[in-house]
Parts: C-alpha cells; sequence; structure tokens
C-alpha cells in the first residue's frame, strides 16, 4: 500500500503521543502533557530537523531551569522584581532568537522559565521537583519521538544534502556559463531577476540540508566541519557570481576579451572546475588541485579607452578575480569532505560577521522584544489585579508563548490563527463530552488520541505545511483542553473558560502586536525600505569624512550600525514580504514589489563594496578635481537616498545623473594625469585602481538609485501601507 | 424590552449566555471590519486590531441586553 509522506509522518506523530501518554501515566506522572507538548513541537519535515528541535529543546530547557532558579534566588520576596528579572530575561531570549542560528533554543529559553512558574502557581518558589518533572517528561518526548523517526520510514536528509548540493554546483555551473558566453560574444548583459532568486533559493536550500543531515546521518556528523566549510564557500560563490553578473552589466559591451590577457584560457579553467566541483560531489572524484590565477589588462589598450570604460573594466576584473578565488576554495572544500582535510580552519577567523550582526541594535528586533513584553506585563497586571481572571497565570504563558512564536515568522496571523485554534477546540468538544467519559482503559483512550493526532496533523500539514507554527499551534491547543491524566475531569465550566481565555489572550496580543509600532506587514516592509536608505545614505558619504572625524568610538558605532542595517535588511524586507498575501497587494503590483526587492539587494551589494573601498588603508589616489567631483556625486547620491526613504523634500534625479557625468567628464580631461599618478609608484597604482573601481560603483548605483527611483515615483506607498482589519 | 437572562439550550445542552452573545458579538465585529475593509474606510484607524475588540465587545453587550438576556 502507497503511503504519501506525509500521512506516514502524520502516524509516526500519533504513535508518539500515544506512546507518551502510555509511559507518563503509567508511571503516574502529573503532566504527561509535557511530554505530548514535545513530541508536537519536536515533530518537523525530516529526521534531522527534528533532532536538532530535540536537542535545542533539551538545551534551552535546562538553561531556562538554572536561570529560573537563579532568579528566585536572588529575588524571592519581591513580585515586582522578580517580574522585572523575569522580562529581562525574556527579552534577551527574544533579541537573540531573530538572528540566531540557534532559533529553538532561545525560544524553549524564552518561555519554559514562565511554563515552570505557571505550574508552580506563581508563588516565587519554582520548585526543583517540578524543574526535575519539565526535564524528564521533555526528554521522554523527545526520546519517543526520535526513537520512532529513526524506526520507522525515517526520514534521512543525507539524500536531500546530496541533491542539494548538486542542484546549487549545477546553478552555479549554468549560471557562470551563460555569463561567460555573454561575455566572450559581446553580448549586452541584463540582469536576469528569476535566474538570481532561482540561485539564492538552492543557496538556502543547502543551508537547511548541511543543518539537517550533519544531525541525523553518521556520516554527515563525522565531517560536519568540512560540511560547514563548504556551504561558506558555495554561498561565497553565489554572491560572486551575483557581482559578476552585475558587473557585465557595465561592461560586456565592450569586449571584455579583448582587454583582459588570456580570457579564454580563464573562461575555459573556470569552467573545467565548475564541472570538477560538481563531479566530486556527485560521483566522489578528487578534482585536481587548481594554481592561483588572475586577470590582468592589457595596458595599452585599456589607454585608448575612456575613463567609464576603464572603470567597468576594473570592476569586472575585480569581479572575475573574487570569482577565480572563491572556485579555488570551493575547490578545497570539495576535496576536504572526500579526504577529511582541514581547510575549514581558515574559515574559523572569519565568523566576526555572525556575532556582530547578533549582538548589533536592530529596530525589527527591539520592536518585537517590545511587543512580547508588553503582552506579558498586560497579562501578568491582569492577574494580580483583576479578581479570579480566567485562566490566571496560564493566560501569561500562552501569551508569551504565542508572543514569541509570532517574532519567528510574520505569516501568523493573528485572527487566522485565532479562528483556527478556536475550530479545532471546538471540534474536540464532542470528543471530550461525549467519547471521553465513556472510555474504558488506556487501550480505547490511546485508540482516540491516535486517530484524533492523526487526522490533526495530516490536515494541518497539508494547509500549512510541516514546518508552520500555526500547525503547531493547532496540534497543541486541544491537548491543552484534553489535560489528559490519570485523575480524568470532565467539567462543561472549564471548557468554556477556555473559550474566554483564548479570547482574553488573542484581545492582549491584538493591543501588544501594535506596540511600539503597527505589526502590519505592509508598513513594516515599507518601515525597512525606509531604513535600508537612509543607512545607505549615511554610508555612501562615509569615505569623505576626515581621518580625525572617524576616529571617535561614537562615530565608529554610527557606522557600524548603519552597516548592520544594510547587511540585515534585505533579510528583514524578505522577512515581511512573506507575510504580504499576493491576492492582497494594493498600490502596486507584486513585479514591481519584487523588483523593488532585488534593487534593494543590488544597492546593498554596491554599498557593501563601496564602504570596503572606503575602508582600505589607501583608498584613492586621483587629481584633486576628480575627487572633488567625486564628493560631489556622493552627496547628490546621499541626498536622493534620503529623498527616497522619505527624510528630504523633493530632488530630481537628473541631478545625480549630472554630478555622476561630470566625473567622468572630469576624468576624461585628467585621464592623463591619472595615468601618471598610477606609474609614479606601487602604492599610487593601488590608490588608482581603487579610485577606478569606486568610478565603477558608482556607475552601478547610479543606474540602480535611477530605477529605483522611478520605480518608487511609480508606486502609490500610501495606498499599499493603508491599515486593514483583517 | 429588556431579556430576563437565562442559560440558551442547544441539542439538550445548556449553554451561558454570556457565551452565545460573545459568540454573535464577535461574528458582527468581524463582518464589521470586513464592510470597513471592503470600503477602504479602515484607514481612517490608528489601531484596527483594538477597534475589533471594542467592536466586539459593543456588539456583544447589544446582543446580549437586547437579544439574548445577560
Amino acid at each position: 500500500m502507497f503511503l504519501s509522506r506525509n500521512a506516514k509522518e502524520s502516524i509516526k506523530l500519533a504513535s508518539a503521543l500515544v506512546i507518551v501518554y502510555a509511559i507518563a501515566m503509567g508511571l503516574n506522572w502529573e503532566k504527561p502533557f509535557w511530554g505530548g507538548f514535545a513530541v508536537i513541537v519536536c515533530s518537523q519535515a525530516n529526521l534531522g530537523q527534528s533532532l536538532n528541535r530535540a536537542i535545542l529543546w533539551i538545551l534551552g530547557t535546562i538553561f531556562a531551569l538554572l536561570g529560573g532558579w537563579l532568579i528566585v534566588a536572588l529575588f524571592p520576596q519581591d513580585r515586582w522584581l522578580f517580574m522585572i528579572a523575569l522580562s529581562l530575561w525574556v527579552a534577551s531570549c527574544i533579541y537573540f532568537l531573530q538572528g540566531s542560528r540557534y532559533q529553538y533554543f532561545w525560544v524553549t529559553c524564552g518561555y519554559v522559565i514562565l511554563l515552570l512558574w505557571d505550574a508552580t502557581g506563581g508563588d516565587f518558589s519554582i520548585s526543583y521537583e517540578e524543574g526535575i518533572l519539565r526535564v524528564q517528561e521533555s526528554s521522554l518526548g523527545i526520546i519517543v519521538y526520535v526513537l520512532i523517526s529513526v524506526l520507522i520510514w525515517p526520514n534521512c536528509s543525507r539524500e536531500e544534502l546530496y541533491e542539494a548540493s548538486v542542484e546549487l554546483l549545477e546553478s552555479h555551473r549554468l549560471f557562470a556559463i551563460s555569463c561567460f558566453s555573454r561575455l566572450l560574444n559581446q553580448e549586452k548583459v541584463e540582469i536576469r531577476p528569476e535566474n538570481r532568486v532561482e540561485l539564492l533559493k538552492a543557496d538556502a536550500r543547502l543551508q537547511i540540508a548541511i543543518d539537517d543531515a550533519s544531525s541525523d546521518s553518521y556520516e554527515i556528523w563525522e565531517c560536519r566541519k568540512q560540511w560547514g566549510y563548504f556551504g561558506v564557500c558555495a554561498s561565497a560563490m553565489t554572491q560572486s557570481l551575483l557581482k559578476l553578473e552585475e558587473s557585465l552589466g557595465l561592461s560586456s559591451e565592450l569586449g571584455v576579451p579583448n582587454y583582459f590577457i588570456g580570457m579564454k584560457e580563464y573562461v575555459k579553467d573556470m569552467e573545467h572546475r565548475f564541472t570538477q566541483i560538481k563531479l566530486t560531489i556527485s560521483e566522489g572524484k578528487l578534482a585536481d588541485n587548481v594554481k592561483e590565477r588572475s586577470v590582468h589588462g592589457d595596458l595599452e589598450k585599456i589607454k585608448e579607452l575612456s575613463t567609464f570604460e576603464t572603470a567597468a573594466l576594473s570592476v569586472t576584473k575585480r569581479s572575475l578575480n573574487d570569482l577565480e578565488v572563491d572556485s579555488r576554495a570551493l575547490i578545497h572544500s570539495v576535496n576536504d569532505i572526500k579526504n577529511l582535510g582541514y581547510s575549514y580552519v581558515k574559515y574559523l577567523g572569519e565568523q566576526g560577521a555572525y556575532w556582530f550582526s547578533l549582538i548589533m541594535p536592530d529596530p525589527d528586533r527591539l520592536a518585537n522584544v517590545v511587543r512580547v513584553l508588553v503582552g506579558i506585563w498586560i497579562a501578568y497586571l491582569a492577574y494580580l489585579f483583576v479578581p479570579d481572571m480566567l485562566g490566571g497565570l496560564l493566560v501569561v504563558l500562552l501569551i508569551t508563548v504565542i508572543a514569541i512564536i509570532t517574532t519567528l515568522s510574520s505569516q501568523v496571523r493573528l485572527f487566522e490563527t485565532c479562528f483556527f485554534v478556536i475550530l479545532v477546540c471546538l471540534m474536540s468538544a464532542p470528543l471530550y463530552f461525549f467519547v471521553m467519559p465513556k472510555l474504558y482503559g488506556f487501550y480505547s483512550l490511546g485508540l482516540m488520541i491516535f486517530i484524533w493526532t492523526f487526522i490533526l496533523c495530516y490536515f494541518s500539514t497539508k494547509a500549512f505545511g510541516a514546518q508552520s507554527m500555526t500547525r503547531v499551534l493547532v496540534l497543541i491547543f486541544p491537548q491543552i483542553i484534553f489535560n489528559f491524566s490519570n485523575y480524568q475531569v470532565y467539567n462543561f465550566g472549564v471548557y468554556t473558560n477556555y473559550f474566554f481565555m483564548f479570547a482574553i489572550i488573542f484581545c492582549i496580543l491584538a493591543i501588544s502586536r501594535n506596540i511600539p509600532f503597527s505589526s502590519h506587514p505592509e508598513k513594516n516592509f515599507k518601515k525597512n525600505v525606509d531604513r535600508f536608505l537612509n543607512s545607505s545614505a549615511c554610508l555612501v558619504v562615509e569615505g569623505d569624512i576626515p581621518v580625525a572625524k572617524r576616529r571617535p568610538i561614537y562615530h565608529q558605532l554610527y557606522v557600524l550600525y548603519h552597516l548592520n542595517i544594510i547587511m540585515v535588511s534585505h533579510k528583514n524586507i524578505l522577512y515581511w514580504k512573506e507575510g504580504i498575501s499576493e491576492s492582497r497587494i494594493r498600490g502596486m503590483s507584486k513585479e514591481q514589489m519584487d523588483r523593488i526587492v532585488d534593487l534593494l539587494m543590488l544597492i546593498a551589494n554596491q554599498i557593501k563594496i563601496l564602504y570596503g573601498i572606503d575602508r582600505a588603508e589607501l583608498n584613492f589616489v586621483a587629481p584633486k578635481k576628480i575627487i572633488r567631483e567625486a564628493f560631489i556625486w556622493r552627496c547628490l547620491a546621499r541626498k536622493i537616498f534620503f529623498y527616497l526613504s522619505g527624510k528630504k523634500k523633493k530632488i530630481d534625479i537628473n541631478s545625480l545623473m549630472v554630478g555622476y557625468k561630470r566625473i567622468f567628464d572630469r576624468a576624461d580631461i585628467d585621464v592623463s594625469e591619472l595615468m601618471e599618478l598610477r606609474e609614479s609608484s606601487a602604492e599610487s597604482r593601488e590608490g588608482v585602481s581603487n579610485f577606478l573601481y569606486f568610478l565603477g560603483v558608482a556607475h552601478c548605483i547610479n543606474n540602480y538609485l535611477a530605477e529605483f527611483f522611478h520605480l518608487s515615483e511609480s508606486v502609490d506607498w500610501k495606498y499599499f501601507c493603508e491599515e486593514r482589519f483583517l | 424590552m429588556e431579556k430576563v437572562p437565562h442559560d440558551i439550550s442547544f441539542g439538550g445542552f445548556y449553554f451561558s449566555p454570556v457565551l452565545v452573545s460573545g459568540l454573535l458579538g464577535v461574528t458582527a465585529a468581524l463582518l464589521t471590519a470586513r464592510l470597513l475593509d471592503r470600503y477602504r474606510l479602515s484607514r481612517y484607524f490608528a489601531n484596527p486590531p483594538v477597534v475589533i475588540i471594542s467592536l466586539s465587545i459593543i456588539y456583544s453587550v447589544f446582543i446580549g441586553a437586547v437579544f439574548v438576556g445577560i
């Protein structure tokens, strides 16, 4: 009999739940629900994801327990200090979870402390027994689910990892071949957004597959560092290819092979490298070691070109050289996987960027922290000052859980989630009132749990997807209502009270979700676009700020803050874009929205490169008059960025074009002086090369900014951001 | 005319009148919200979720007092 993957996973989840309840009730444990909770949370799309969650769940629980005991020990007699300490704990967990690779660890840390507090009745005594019981039951749930996942229809990610790797490497190869063929044939290279999106999707798929397969496959675990390094190199290659395409947009029509020496050999070598890399992963053949190769310009021919053309070639040359470096690193990384080599050691020193983005303040993350804290405090104050409040501390706990979950995904819509949760609770009513009281033993109860869970899991996975948060909530809430135990009570009042409690929870969340500002995806999308443009405006003039002014720590922090915004903005914009329903976009078309996101990514890449040039020890060497024109261009670009971010009055985009043209006109006049400077010393050579690179980057920014300007003017942002009820 | 508070029977089950008026109130509020969205009137409200909650309470009290009896 053929069973779909969804049916198999639903059977596994239902069986695990039945076994967990059987063991917990057989041992007469007090809260079997905790075990069931662990099973539901751990059930993921594949074994690797489930194992990852299980490990993070246990670690998070233990960490939260220690934190809870510490807070209780510090503030045993003062409820306000206790609550403030608890809020700080939850706030830091929420802040870190949004930028962390181990999100589930922070999620568990955030709410387990409240779960234990709730279990002891909020009397400031998170007791040792409750904590241990919680760990015990969670471990039971995890062990049972993991055993079932491993033994019954295991869904390992090893194959998925190989497929994802081969798919990405093939995408790299095809993307590179398409760039090279257009380059050699001197065709105009136009940026193809759909190919870029495919490449980025394949890249994201590989990163997830590496994490999953490292957990569920022994062979992959053994060389997880090598695979991790391969993931980093593959991502770097993806970025290099995207930049190459951008740079070819400037220079492809010039006839690049005419100006670079040995271009055909370079292309041939690179194509060979891409093929070899793919074969190493797909067929296990070791790739040949390759020698360093760099592209050099034919100076005599380049001298005949205008400054603009020279700048375009300069950008292309750097992109080609970067691609070569990344391809070598990728070859080493794939060979390492086969040989268990150690090239990844070089990479270990480059992980600062991850920690940098984790710690730097991000307004979106801070807003989410405030939202969760407002929800917790409203619920807590209501619990303290409203006599006999429905649900009591359970309201505080559930608000924390749902609020934390909603920070993970903008797709969790409050009213939709509320509707499905209430629908499922209503569906569970006949079981609770008519079936459960008639059951005569655990066998019949087990059968009921199995059938109910199977049906719910099957349909919720179909409707929301295996990794959806709504699916988890829909599976968990009926468990709260059923509250299976050896001393089962059936109370109509309790059941209806749950409905009122859910209503209270969703009311509080509806209020807290709009503090400090709206969580409307369209509004936040626009807010992030504006923030990105504002940061771009600040960074684009950074190179012209005198060194003395750059030294103070506050200036460095200011620059780092904006740099972080540029680095995370694309991720943030995509996060909010996911929450915008395609059928409900107003004020712009879906294609326009996609193009805006693409352009922002292109601008972000160029701003990062510009920042890199500005940070170079010897950034520019050029005649003073050209430097002055470059300064004027930067100021104009800044004004345009500010205008687009809504901070300045209207400005004519043509002024930017004029400013940009003036640099090149001036450079054309002073070209001989520029070339003389280049020849004077090795340092000057680097400085002039940097300046030419800057000109190329300025050209890219100019083009993207002009397109973005026209696009932004044609879009009705006000209508797009309009508030809606549902 | 004010209704006398009493339980509502559905198939032999007696429900609290607050539950019934609450459900009807929420349904009416959601319908109103839908209409306000349809005619682009939602833009005049600073915090739409709070408006829905307020409407739900207003409708629930009104339906409870006039039709159900709470």
